[in-house]
């Protein structure tokens, strides 16, 4: 008890302190310019409008949303692949909003980004230990023990065989790719993951298989994660706490059970009830949400 | 019942609107035989769903194309039967299946964006569906039953939607107006390969409620293929699984959902995350990929992925299990495990995982 | 539709003045003047100035330029060795060699050009083209086989050695067909065609070898999207299927690549022309390049730019035409 309390006192080892969040977003914002009218007058689509929320150390936090409704845009904006428009980002207390050159490049070693097409975001020319020893290299980090050790590790850590290394992306099966995407991402120790709809182009059977994979390094690691995902069984599984949004804005964020048991928006409750169940057999009563076709 | 060819004990509706008798689709293959389809049989009555569950490569989609005879023949071996309406159409003329095809049975696909030509209006494409059946039929007659059709769909303002084009419609009214186009002739038989898949959630709810309603009214045949167990618990009358081409277990929604017994249900089952129960436990995966079709694992295919393979001696590695009943009526499995064996691993270790909980 | 349009012409002009500007200043700095080439080995200094000035080479380039540009628009007077010429707009110039104006050179040669280049088309467009898609309807038989065979063989063929081997074995050996030739089709058509012929043969089926391949890989592509397989789900015929939404989606790309092969050979077929012996445009420009002749130079670049800009521009409107969902401006 003492112990505890006189490390909460010096707790200067820590990076973060524990009430910190380790990202916060405040206000983010992203329009697009779209020409329209006879005169090319300016307009905007409003992809991503007002969006705040925090991210706890070894926190996971769920985007949930359907097509369109700027979850992915959020994404980006957060590992900067793209510009905010307004808005701030707050990564542990720094602000990273417009952070650029060797900030940036220091950035992208704490927060990563796993993609949902394993086939498309490795390079088929490159063998696996190229693709995940790249983040090594690009940021000139030599790992104790020497790069091809570290990269073996981390095949191991995603549960790949590290005797693999030499072996090109279409030798593995898609499941077996995402988890070359994750160890991708692991290379660099980062603290953060955005995870953009990881398990939904992979088989029901292999899905189960990646998420588990990632429930693991996030209690092993300590990892957060930002968890974008339009299934919202699979979101549940993963996220501790589980942001909505739809149309551009966040229409309702809170605790797993506050959002699955006692949603409180009337979006929430409709994208709920009509997630078909499982458990349940026959047509299910479902709530409309409002201007039903689309 | 069927004839002793088929393997013991597949029952075969007689009165079944679609009867598949033991369907083989092969495609060779410079590397080797493709074996697609690998000796299914099954059959569906006009006002049933049959689904039809299995992942990327499971043959599901295959049997789909083949009762609308699309495999190209010069590059498919088709062999049994598929009894549409009681006409078998394997080995049937291509001139003949052509008047079958989009008036006895109908199909709608995955992404509607894709499967509607990107250079005609919507209410052309209807209209022409109507038009091939219907040859006698004016331009405006036809163009009119599409309207109609498209309203029947549930898609608001038809007479201008008709003429707009593809790419001028959201996700959820292309797939409506691939139904209206499916439903054109009043087909007997819709097969819906993934329909929903690549729409939202709430957009899907609307879909599969429009096809229960249409079931409802036009009262036909429907084969829903997908791997979304949800939404095959929603819509299907009878389930089949399948797995490396071949089925592995089938029976009534009841019986798949609430008492599966095939390993491999078990593991779609145990897999698949749910909106209720325990969202800290972890999921059960099948371990490994699914198998290639050209080379598959000898005795069960799914002997290398089964936890429980080996329990019953060798036999899981020499034999392939036949479909055998499953101890309830209309309950087929194929699967070397012994009764005893299954309901103990049942209760012990599937019970309580996933969406089997 | 419109304010493309309007778009589109303003960035055609600007190019069009663009590439006559760089082509003055490209002829500039050749360090040859045109008046040695016109005067000869053995000439005075006296002469060359002489020549000079009568072809306003002495004048400053910003003079001679506007001077071109205000010939186009409304005319202007040349000095030809102390005989004075009126050239009226649209005037290119005056050709000191042939001694007359470029006008007349372009209005006797470009008819010769369009005449190859058209008749070839017609034959690229329906041999080759016609050839891909049955390749690709009847993709790994025998037909297929040869077709591909065939099209790889004529696409690594050059001009001049399949022409010279037509001139060999069609013209001299035989004497089946005349020597190639031209006659305005206005005054023998049959004339016209069959001193074309050769020309058309070899231009058309180097040609079909390119579009042969291109056609049979858009279609193979074609063949296998969603739209053709709902297509026959409908119970379409396989004649209906293949013309109306497989040849329909798959002729696209080929239309804007045959536009704009339209555009750059309109502009001259140096190679063909040469072997042939016919004074289209392409070896006039040649000819000229090699003599010199800035007025015809310029001349026959602007129309060989002007050709390409504007089948660009048909080939963007036809597309949004064909395909609606491409939307213009």
């Amino acid at each position: 008890m003492t112990d505890l309390a006189d490390s909460a006192a010096s707790g200067g080892t820590l990076t973060t302190p524990v009430s910190e969040p380790l990202l916060k977003v405040e206000g983010l914002t992203k329009h697009y310019p779209v020409r329209g009218g006879f005169f090319g007058t300016k307009q905007f689509v409003r992809a991503v409008e007002n969006v705040s929320f925090d991210v706890r150390p070894g926190e996971s936090l769920g985007l949930v949303g359907e097509s369109g409704c700027g979850k992915t845009t959020t994404g980006r904006m957060l590992v900067r692949l793209l510009e905010s428009t307004s808005g701030k980002i707050t990564f542990q207390g720094e602000d990273i909003t417009h952070a650029k050159g060797t900030r940036l490049r220091n950035l992208r070693q704490d927060i990563q980004i796993i993609f949902q097409d394993p086939y498309s975001s490795l390079n088929p020319r490159h063998t696996v230990g190229k693709i995940v020893a790249m983040p090594l290299q690009v940021n000139g980090i030599t790992p104790p023990g020497g790069v091809k050790k570290r990269v073996q590790e981390l095949l191991d850590t995603v549960g790949l065989n590290p005797e693999h290394y030499n072996r090109y992306p279409h030798e593995f099966s898609g499941g077996q790719r995402q988890r070359i995407g994750i160890a991708r991402a692991l290379a660099l120790q980062p603290k953060l993951i955005v995870a953009d709809e990881p398990v939904s182009a992979l088989d029901v059977s292999i899905q189960a298989q990646v998420i588990n994979l990632l429930r693991r390094l996030q209690k092993d690691l300590g990892l957060s994660f930002v968890f974008i995902a339009h299934d919202l069984a699979v979101v549940r599984h993963f996220c501790e706490r589980i942001a909505v949004m739809y149309r551009g804005e966040m229409v309702e964020i809170g605790t797993r059970e506050e959002i699955y048991e006692r949603p409180s928006h009337p979006y929430t409750q409709a994208l709920l009830s009509a997630v078909p169940d499982v458990t349940k057999i026959g047509r299910t009563k479902r709530i409309k949400p409002e201007g039903d076709v689309r | 019942m069927t004839t002793s060819t088929s393997p013991a004990e597949v029952t075969v509706d007689p009165d079944a609107y679609l009867q598949v008798r033991d369907l083989k689709v092969q495609f060779p293959t410079e590397d080797g035989l493709v074996r697609a389809v690998d000796g299914v049989t099954f059959s569906v009555r006009r006002g049933q769903t049959l689904g039809i569950v299995g992942e990327s490569g499971s043959g599901k989609s295959v049997t789909s194309m083949s009762i609308l005879g699309l495999h190209n023949p010069a590059r498919t071996k088709i062999s049994g039967e598929i009894s549409i309406g009681g006409t078998n159409i394997v080995g049937m003329k291509e001139e003949q299946i052509q008047r079958l095809r989009g008036k006895d049975v109908a199909m709608i696909f995955q992404d509607p964006l894709s499967a509607l030509h990107p250079y005609y209006k919507v209410g052309v494409q209807i209209a022409e569906a109507y038009k091939v059946h219907h040859p006698k039929a004016s331009k405006k007659e036809a163009m009119t039953r599409a309207v109609d059709m498209l309203d029947r769909v549930g898609i608001p303002e038809p007479q201008r939607r008709a003429n707009q084009y593809p790419h001028e419609f959201s996700g959820g009214m292309r797939q409506r107006a691939m139904i209206a186009m499916a439903l054109v002739n009043d087909p007997a038989l819709l097969i819906a390969d993934e329909p929903t898949t690549a729409l939202d959630v709430t957009v899907q709810a609307q879909i599969l409620e429009l096809l229960e309603d249409l079931q409802e009214e036009f009262h036909s045949a429907i084969i829903m293929i997908t791997h979304d167990l949800g939404v095959i618990s929603q819509v299907a009358d009878d389930v089949l699984v399948m797995y490396g081409g071949r089925p592995v277990e089938t029976g009534s929604v009841e019986q798949i959902m609430k008492r599966p017994q095939h390993p491999y249900t078990w593991g779609l089952l145990a897999s698949v995350p749910s909106l209720h129960g325990d969202a800290g436990a972890d999921l059960v995966p099948i371990k490994g990929n699914p198998p290639s079709l050209i080379n598959l694992p000898t005795g069960c295919a799914f002997n290398p992925r089964c936890r429980y393979a080996g329990t019953n001696g060798n036999l899981s590695f020499t034999e392939r299990p036949e479909l055998r009943s499953a101890g309830e009526a209309g309950h087929m499995l194929a699967c070397h495990l012994s009764a005893e064996n299954r309901q103990r691993i049942y209760a012990e270790d599937i019970a309580h995982a996933g969406v089997a909980q | 539709m419109f304010r493309f349009l309007i778009k589109r012409l303003l960035l055609a002009s600007t190019t069009l003045v663009a590439i006559s500007i760089v082509t003055f200043l490209l002829f500039f700095a050749v360090p040859s003047s045109p008046a040695w080439v016109m005067c000869g080995r053995n000439c005075s200094p006296e002469r060359i100035a002489q020549v000079e000035q009568s072809l306003g080479l002495d004048q400053p380039i910003t003079k001679q330029y506007t001077d071109f540009v205000q010939g186009i628009f409304v005319g202007r007077t040349i000095d030809d060795a102390g005989t004075i010429r009126e050239c009226e707009a649209p005037c290119l110039g005056y050709s000191f060699r042939s001694k007359e104006p470029v006008t007349d050179t372009i209005t006797r040669s470009l008819p010769i050009t369009v005449s190859i280049v058209g008749g070839a088309m017609v034959i690229f467009l329906t041999v080759g083209v016609g050839l891909g898609m049955l390749a690709a309807l009847k993709k790994g038989t025998v037909f297929d086989r040869v077709a591909i065979g065939a099209s790889v063989g004529f696409a690594s063929t050059q001009t001049y050695t399949l022409g010279g081997v037509l001139l060999l074995v069609l013209v001299y050996s035989t004497g089946l067909l005349p020597n190639p030739h031209y006659t305005p089709i206005t005054e023998n058509p049959l004339d016209w065609a069959s001193g074309m012929l050769l020309p058309w043969i070899t231009l058309g089926l180097i040609n079909s070898a390119m579009y042969a391949r291109l056609s049979r890989a858009q279609m193979i592509e074609t063949l296998q999207e969603d739209f053709v397989r709902t297509a026959r789900a409908k119970g379409l015929s396989p004649g209906v299927v293949n013309r109306r939404h497989a040849l329909r989606a798959a002729i696209t790309p080929i239309v804007t690549i045959a536009g704009v092969d339209l555009g750059a050979y309109l502009g001259g077929v140096v190679i063909t022309e040469s072997v042939f012996s016919l004074n289209g445009i392409g070896r006039e420009a040649a000819q000229a390049v090699t003599d010199l002749n800035l007025p015809i130079v310029m001349a026959t670049v602007l129309l060989a730019a002007f050709f390409i800009v504007t089948m660009n521009i048909i080939v963007d409107m036809l597309y949004a035409v064909i395909d609606p969902r491409v939307r213009l401006g």
